[in-house]
């Protein structure tokens, strides 16, 4: 496998809202972010509101620049790219967003959308087009008819396949989907999940797949990055993640999710306590402390940096090794 | 049901939308459903299922091109939809309350939330300044909003969403519901708030002895609240039962098929997720036999030709599905 895209160091601040003449600091939005994607690979990207989990999709896609950092796609630096070169990742590097509606244009058929990304990026001829258009609509489970239709006459389910339909229109090697299934029923969501299977498996196209939704990402992605308050708190392989979390987030996470399976719900465990502090007073050391039923007072003092027993799975606590081995039962709160 | 005696009955419930071409739509289809005090009650279905619908027409808040037929019975008071607006505007916030999925509708931009919370506990059962002040605080601590004293000063726009949403429970209990509504009201947070947000339900139903009727999208929240869940499709119930029985083993297809259509981890590698062939039905034209039939696996001759009864399985559970004893 080689690798497509690596990022690290990443580090995004917002402009801070003016309050009459007092100009706010800064807002840290993600802080030292690394992850990398290898080809044909699904990678997770976890978190609450506020973890930073959109604006590291972005920032991947070009559409935020960021402070500090770097952003390697197939070799080629993004940050600070001249836009000739952008656009030449860019038909490498897709996106899929939450709300098709909003990213397809209303007045736009569906085919005439789909043929747009093509001749932008100048492939096929005029001629050829509209049948290389009809294949990407089977592709995506459509009839190629559909092309003659506008957004509005497609349930919410068909719009986002024909959202996928033309991020794959230019042949690209990933794909950043941003709770592309987020907003769609369940009977619908299994439908593009499976297609997004697909495509992978058929095409060796590799994900970034952003989402609130942990069974969703247990059960899609090969390796999970988990974001909080703008910092990773974990990263590694799905199965290590769900079956031996950690970071006492990642457990809190998986606690907290609704489960069918009475013996997948955790009733031992009190929830997390508050709400995630506000990005434009992060706590100090880590970003986590405030919620955390194991803080110590070390914990305010440094940053934990991402650490572990295989370089595959690591975790940002310096009491990790403690909480996770012998004593496991030290790990669930009293 | 169940053996208490209920505290709402509702039977036959039917709402139809005057179309634009003169003629009506049928949103729901007779609706069966009682409350005992103390239980949690599901309706879980996807978009367009009728859920909110069953919801707004037993609260008599639908708009007014809505025609609701049937009976609400709410016991001591009578059936909700014969009585006088000005009567059911009592009932609601009364022995009624209800809470949505966005706690910004129901707050006031403009007002602290202890002037809003003070409000309702004026209302229904008035007192003095330094009363009304008192129960403020007591109704915040009880929905465990830390430093309540402080917090009854704040603003909507200054708490989080999970404490917005702690605050319109505060003044939906103000009144000593007997009934509380709650309509997807944690579908709006992250994970670990509504975990939080769930677990304070669950304790304040306890403690009150309220009904809760708990409408969502999600069948893993329903697993984790409700006594009792029916699941909805197309304006009907189409499967009723005790939460542990519904997902220990369904007998309705669209309820398999919901459930297989769930990621779940554990999954992952072994099988594809279930899809549902088929559009969800257009109720402007709906089919003459089952609802759900031009998508189901199982479907036979019959289902297509007249609407399907709704089949008790036992005592306490029921489906509407003429196959449902070879699931």
């Amino acid at each position: 496998m080689s690798r497509l895209l690596d990022v690290a160091g990443l580090t995004v601040d917002f402009r801070g809202q003016r309050q009459g003449w007092v100009k706010a600091p800064p807002v840290r939005a993600l802080s030292d972010v690394a992850l990398h994607v290898d080809s044909g690979e699904i990678v997770g990207i976890v978190g609450e509101s506020g973890s930073g989990k959109t604006t590291l999709g972005r920032a991947i896609l070009g559409l935020i620049r960021p402070t500090e950092g770097s952003i390697h796609f197939e070799g080629t630096p993004l940050v600070g790219a001249p836009p000739k070169q952008m656009r030449a990742v860019r038909r490498r590097l897709q996106a899929v967003f939450q709300d098709p509606t909003s990213s397809l244009n209303p007045s736009m058929t569906v085919g005439a959308a789909i043929a747009e990304a093509l001749a932008l990026h100048g492939i096929g001829t005029r001629e050829e087009r509209p049948a290389r258009v009809a294949a990407l609509l089977e592709r995506v489970g459509l009839p190629a008819s559909a092309a003659a239709r506008y957004p509005r006459m497609l349930s919410g389910g068909q719009r986002q396949r024909v959202g996928i339909a033309r991020a794959l229109a230019v042949e690209p090697a990933l794909i950043v989907a941003d709770e592309a299934v987020s907003a769609l029923d369940v009977s619908v969501q299994a439908g593009i999940v499976n297609l997004l299977s697909d495509l992978r498996d058929e095409l060796g196209l590799a994900m970034l797949f952003v989402s609130h939704d942990l069974s969703l990402v247990g059960y899609f992605c090969d390796r999970v990055v988990v974001l909080y308050l703008g910092r990773v708190m974990e990263s590694g392989p799905v199965d290590a993640i769900f079956a031996a979390p950690r970071h006492p987030y990642t457990r809190a996470l998986i606690d907290a999710a609704p489960a069918i399976d009475p013996a997948q719900r955790s009733t031992a465990t009190a929830p997390l306590r508050g709400d995630p502090p506000s990005p434009m007073a992060p706590p100090s050391g880590c970003v986590f402390r405030t919620r955390c039923p194991h803080a110590i007072a070390r914990c305010a003092e440094v940053v934990p940096p991402l650490e572990g027993p295989a370089e595959g799975h690591r975790a940002a606590c310096i009491r990790q090794d403690e909480l996770t081995s012998a004593n496991h039962q030290e790990f669930v709160p009293s | 049901m169940s053996a208490a005696a209920p505290i709402l009955d509702v039977r036959g419930l039917t709402v139809d939308f005057a179309a634009a071409d003169g003629g009506t739509i049928r949103a729901l289809h007779g609706i069966d459903l009682t409350l005992t005090p103390g239980e949690t009650f599901a309706l879980v279905g996807e978009s367009g299922s009728g859920k909110s619908v069953t919801n707004l027409a037993i609260m008599g808040l639908l708009a007014r091109n809505a025609r609701v037929g049937g009976e609400v019975r709410l016991e001591g008071v009578g059936d909700l939809l014969a009585l006088s607006s000005r009567a059911m505007g009592a009932v609601r916030g009364g022995q009624i309350a209800m809470i949505f999925q966005e706690p910004m509708t129901c707050l006031n931009p403009v007002q602290t939330v202890g002037a809003q919370i003070g409000e309702a506990v004026r209302r229904h059962r008035g007192g003095s300044r330094a009363q009304v002040q008192a129960a403020v605080i007591e109704a915040l601590a009880e929905v465990e909003i830390p430093d309540p004293e402080r917090r009854a000063r704040a603003y909507p726009h200054e708490l989080s969403g999970g404490m917005r949403q702690r605050v319109v429970i505060a003044m939906a209990l103000a009144c000593q519901p007997r009934i509380l509504i709650a309509d997807e009201p944690t579908t709006a947070l992250d994970v670990t708030v509504q975990a939080q947000i769930l677990r304070l339900l669950a304790r304040l139903r306890r403690e009150r002895g309220m009904a809760v009727l708990f409408i969502t999208h999600s069948l893993a929240v329903v697993a984790e609240i409700a006594d009792r869940v029916a699941v909805m499709y197309g304006g009907r119930i189409v499967e009723q039962a005790r939460t542990a029985e519904l997902f220990g083993h369904t007998r309705h297809p669209y309820t398999r098929g919901l459930l297989e259509s769930l990621p779940v981890p554990a999954a992952r590698g072994e099988r594809r997720l279930r899809t549902m062939p088929g559009q969800v039905i257009d109720i402007t034209r709906p089919p003459p036999g089952c609802a759900f039939g031009p998508r189901c696996a199982l479907r036979i001759e019959p289902c297509d030709e007249a609407p399907i009864p709704f089949f008790p399985v036992t005592p306490d559970r029921a489906s509407r599905c003429l196959r449902w004893a070879e699931l």
